[in-house]
């Protein structure tokens, strides 16, 4: 135990008395792990941000649907079947699940769009922009100043290439035909209040949104009946958590399933999955290369130190014990790096995450895939991933001390003594 | 200055786990650097060079306005093309020219007797866009048409589900042909059904050989598009310029103009390289620092000594310089020597990706490559090599000039 | 669901699908043991070129989920012009759709427009019924299209039919493998018509009945078209009133007739 207390003891005071030595090769563990940090940062934001607008933008964090809905989309397999729902009720009893944040009931259809002789066909959504808002951003996509008006004043607004096509523009004309529920042509007319600029092109050449209940009055559906309701949690990462207590909890009307973003959509999941990997890659390799630097540096330190580690020899030390007090001063510097080095890396991450880092310069509007990307990165915390990164560092600095003590500690102290201070 | 760099080279050994630690870190900074850049680099060109060769081109001719807006009667008739043509084999040498490609397009309706979908509609020339586009490749079944006029189509595996088409099956076409009063219909078959991994391909693209396409849509000999294929991405741009002097009343258009979504996903994919490399580098930067400003604080008792056997400060100045330049010399060799080594089996064996992921994933509207090849131009390679050089002297100014200050005589009495 | 087709048109091409509905055939006249097919069939499609037609009918259309009866107003002439009016129910009364050559127009009453339906539009049926794109977009030349031979004559339930089968031409553009139809021998009156896909499989059966006289001619005034593979749907046509080759008004297929 003692002998444990002078390691400890005597490896502190080592650290400070060659305190610039020292002080530089701290320098060098508190930069690699700042520079860590910001990068895992960055690129957890990168990360984040993609499936954020992939799932912010329509798709929502997880969807409940008839389970006979999916994939052919029929028009009559409304939540509750032909009855449909009570759906105040649904909603609510939806959430008092803690995690759900928003939740938007939807319809959809699919119908013509004509302004007298340009017609196209087109995907109708129909949302309550209210509740709307509080799941995805698209209808914040909309040129400022324009909105959803209340249902009944069959409000419509066009995916801007969808408009482009039928020559319409804001205050215009378009009716709206379509195949409703009880088999009738559904047609009425409607005006323009607004165009989506969403970046996809899929999107904005055959999006139409209304209000549900404009939809509905158009397909012949009872207010009671909608597709979708689409719902919105604080965590992403956790929709299938979420969804599979939703399913279990009795929460959901009967014969409905909730499923995440990552079961409705296997390509987001995907790339999320890719991005990921390439991300823990390039950060395992920065990681690398940064230990390879403080292995570098410390090695150096306590090659260096080959005659005062002899001198500890020759004054009776047990080679163990030099061993033993050389780690541990390296790892009261690795530990003092990489807090330094935590400190500097979470004032770059609090600028990051608050005002990310602006790449509007190299892009405009990006699609990847079906999805917007922001120009403006915003930094993200991973304590998993800094976690690791510190582990790793501080593994990189024993052992670049473990090396080279090893065989100074085992020297002959008069060997040792002799060697020339600058080996 | 020969004595100088006897000493500078002789130290720089005197000091060999040092040097060699240092040489390695700067030389595997580099090596990382070269890979990330090849890698990244080798990704965009693979994105490019798929996404040209799936219905667009390096660059591409079309008649003036129909970018924006494609009606079938746009078309680039018989005299244009032939103008364009005639030129592109005279300019075709200088600028790598591959394969000149006519396309037409339009959109109709298919029917079988199971159900009835909107198409888009591409007239190809089979055996050339055999060879080079992709299409051929991404056949699941059947194969592609033999000649221009041939009566079979490949179709896309989303409209093979939809129309309970196999290859062989009968299809019906049917379209408003330019300028007609009636819709016409042809019959064809099902010569193969294709599957590119892009949804909007997929569910609604039908091939058709050039010639049958002209003579349904009522296009006679003009195309819609001429697109031309190069060996280099990169020399689009300047054949593009080119084009569009001598090529008066055509809109030429180069990939990033032709397929704009292409284009702003390698831009921002691209940023994500840059602020790699450059959070690399500046770790890299200060790692060099590190350890120069290191060595050369532990070797006072050493310049003291200089000193007193009258080596002046600009002496010991430039020699620092020298050794700073022996060791970047030493780890740009070894860094550039590693990093071509990589980057030559990734241009060869490629990264494999698709251990991330199952299925297909789509960008941009192209789908990715489930192997990326490394792609090094000379002029990044010279960069990466140069900038690290050129880093590393500049860091060692610190150093260098810490060296030059007066000595202290009594670190002389130091043992 | 997809965009409703336009139907007259199925309702000009049930007429030339339907080999009998013209005619020089009436009554129980026998023809010469040996008859020509083709001849029959030919007979039929000249009839029905350069005639004009008007007439009223009822459909219904029954699916899985719905049942709609409705009343339609027809007028036609040759092949390319067909306008559309529905009559009742009360709701979509005045709804109409209008083919001249390759366009077509819609009129919807309620919203008092015009609008016209794009090609890669006109998808799956009109008002739900049963009728395909092949029906509708273009109308079938039986006798240009198909080769057409006798396969049966003889006895089948109780009446003396002659069963033809239709095998498209190399190239026409049909979707079917073949269409196979009976008619009846002492009338040659169509009782039914099967269509098959390439492979084999039965997609469709037309059935005709309630055989009487109208317009001068002798018609089935019944249609009845089965899905195969959607059990207990169906579309029927019953028509109430056919006239032939009345003189049409010019301005019977303008936009402005949608309206009136």
């Amino acid at each position: 135990m003692s002998a444990l207390w002078i390691a400890l003891r005597l490896g502190w005071r080592n650290l400070w008395r060659n305190p610039r030595r020292s002080l530089i090769t701290l320098a060098a563990i508190a930069a690699a792990y700042a520079f860590l940090i910001g990068m895992i940062g960055l690129m957890e934001g990168l990360k984040n941000q993609l499936l954020r607008n992939g799932t912010r933008l329509q798709l929502g964090d997880f969807q409940i649907h008839e389970s006979t809905y999916l994939p052919d989309r029929n028009i009559n397999d409304t939540i509750g079947a032909d009855e449909g729902v009570d759906l105040q009720a649904v909603l609510a009893r939806i959430s008092t699940q803690p995690e759900v944040e928003g939740l938007s009931a939807r319809v959809y259809g699919f119908g013509l769009l004509s302004t007298g002789s340009f017609s196209s066909g087109a995907q109708l959504l129909g949302v309550d922009p209210a509740a709307e808002l509080f799941v995805t951003t698209l209808l914040r996509g909309l040129r400022p100043g324009s909105s959803l008006p209340a249902g009944g004043a069959r409000g419509l607004i066009l995916g801007q290439a969808l408009a482009e096509e039928i020559h319409a523009r804001p205050g215009a004309e378009v009716a709206v035909v379509t195949q409703s529920a009880d088999g009738t042509l559904g047609n009425d007319l409607f005006h323009v209040v607004g165009i989506l600029r969403t970046g996809l092109s899929y999107q904005d050449r055959s999006l139409a949104v209304t209000h549900r209940s404009d939809l509905q009055e158009l397909l012949a559906l009872a207010p009671g009946r909608v597709h979708e309701v689409a719902g919105r949690i604080r965590d992403p990462l956790r929709a299938d958590r979420v969804c599979a207590l939703l399913n279990g909890s009795g929460l959901l009307p009967p014969h409905t399933k909730a499923q995440s973003w990552g079961e409705l959509s296997p390509q987001l999941r995907d790339y999320v999955k890719l991005s990921e990997s390439t991300n823990g890659l390039m950060i395992f390799l920065v990681a690398l290369f940064a230990a390879f630097g403080v292995l570098n540096t410390t090695m150096m330190a306590v090659f260096e130190r080959t005659r005062e580690i002899g001198m500890l020899g020759s004054l009776g030390m047990r080679p163990a014990l030099i061993l033993l007090t050389i780690l541990l001063e390296s790892l009261f510097l690795g530990l003092l790096g990489l807090a330094g080095g935590f400190g500097i890396g979470a004032l770059i991450m609090s600028y990051l995450a608050t005002h990310g880092w602006d790449l509007s310069r190299w892009v405009g509007e990006v699609s990847m895939l079906g999805t917007r990307m922001d120009p403006i990165l915003k930094g993200a915390w991973s304590w998993g991933q800094v976690g690791w990164a510190a582990g790793g560092l501080i593994a990189a600095t024993l052992l670049a001390a473990f090396l080279p003590a090893r065989r100074v500690a085992w020297m002959q102290p008069v060997a040792a003594l002799a060697a020339p201070t600058e080996g | 200055m020969g004595i100088l760099l006897t000493i500078a080279w002789r130290n720089i050994w005197r000091h060999t786990r040092r040097t060699l630690l240092t040489v390695f870190t700067v030389a595997l900074g580099l090596m990382l650097l070269l890979l990330s850049i090849g890698l990244g680099d080798g990704g965009h060109y693979q994105m490019i060079e798929s996404s040209v060769r799936f219905g667009s081109g390096h660059v591409v001719i079309q008649a003036p306005g129909y970018q924006q807006s494609r009606g079938v009667a746009k078309y680039v008739d018989y005299g244009a093309q032939h103008r364009a043509l005639a030129w592109l084999d005279s300019a075709g040498d200088r600028f790598g020219v591959q394969t000149v490609l006519r396309r037409v397009f339009g959109s109709g309706l298919a029917a079988s007797a199971e159900d009835s979908a909107g198409v888009q509609m591409i007239g190809i020339q089979p055996a050339l866009e055999r060879s080079v586009s992709r299409f051929a490749e991404k056949l699941t079944a059947g194969k592609f048409p033999e000649s221009d006029d041939a009566e079979e189509v490949v179709i896309g595996s989303g409209v093979a589900r939809r129309l309970a088409l196999k290859p062989g099956d009968k299809l019906v076409l049917t379209a408003q042909e330019v300028g007609g009063r009636e819709l016409q219909s042809i019959l064809v078959r099902v010569g193969g059904i294709m599957r590119t991994g892009i949804e909007e391909v997929d569910e609604s693209t039908v091939l058709l050989p050039l010639v049958t396409a002209q003579r349904f849509l009522g296009t006679g000999e003009g195309v819609h598009q001429i697109a031309v294929l190069l060996r280099d991405s990169r020399l689009a741009e300047p054949l593009a310029r080119l084009a569009r002097e001598r090529l008066p009343g055509l809109d030429v258009l180069t990939w990033a103009q032709a397929l704009p979504e292409l284009n702003d996903f390698i831009r921002i994919d691209d940023a994500g390289n840059y602020l790699f490399n450059t959070v690399f580098f500046v770790l890299i930067a200060f790692l060099v620092l590190n350890t120069l400003l290191m060595s050369v604080l532990e070797r006072k008792r050493e310049f003291a000594l200089l000193d007193a056997l009258g080596l002046t400060p600009e002496r010991r100045f430039s020699m620092i310089m020298l050794e700073a330049g022996f060791v970047a010399l030493l780890s740009a060799a070894a860094g550039a020597a590693l990093g071509l080594l990589g980057h030559l089996y990734f241009a060869v064996h490629g990264l494999p990706i698709d251990w991330f992921y199952t299925g297909e994933i789509s960008a941009a509207g192209v789908a990715f490559d489930p192997v990326i090849y490394s792609n090094l131009s000379e002029k990044r390679i010279l960069g990466c090599i140069g900038l690290v050089f050129v880093l590393t002297l500049l860091l060692a100014l610190v150093p260098a000039r810490r060296a030059a200050r007066p000595a202290d005589a009594c670190l002389l009495g130091r043992a | 669901m997809r965009y409703p087709k336009s139907g007259p048109l199925a309702i000009l091409v049930l007429l030339t699908v339907c080999p009998s509905l013209g005619g020089e055939v009436t009554g129980g006249s026998r023809q010469a043991p040996e008859i020509d097919a083709r001849k029959i069939i030919d007979r039929i499609d000249r009839l029905l070129r350069g005639d004009s037609s008007i007439g009223t009918m009822e459909m219904s259309v029954v699916t899985s989920r719905w049942r709609r009866d409705m009343t339609l107003a027809l007028w036609s002439e040759g092949t390319d012009k067909v306008l559309v009016k529905v009559l009742a129910p009360k709701k979509e009364a005045g709804t109409a759709t209008l083919k001249s050559g390759s366009d077509i127009w819609n009129y919807l009453p309620k919203i008092d427009r015009t609008i016209r339906i794009p090609t890669s539009m006109m998808m799956a049926s009109w008002m739900g019924s049963h009728y395909t794109n092949d029906d509708l977009v273009k109308e079938s030349r039986l006798v240009r299209d198909y080769d057409i031979k006798l396969s049966f004559d003889g006895v089948r339930d109780g009446q003396e039919i002659y069963e033809f089968t239709l095998t498209p031409l190399p190239r026409a553009p049909v979707v079917w493998g073949r269409i196979i139809t009976e008619v009846r021998q002492k009338d040659l009156m169509p009782l039914q018509s099967k269509y098959y896909a390439e492979d084999g499989r039965l997609k469709r059966t037309l059935a005709f009945s309630r055989f009487r006289e109208m317009g001068g001619r002798l018609v089935p005034a019944v249609m009845h078209m089965t899905p195969e593979d959607k059990p207990g749907e169906y579309t029927e046509i019953r028509y109430t009133e056919l006239k032939f080759d009345v003189p049409l008004p010019p301005d019977t297929f303008s936009l402005a007739a949608l309206r009136k």
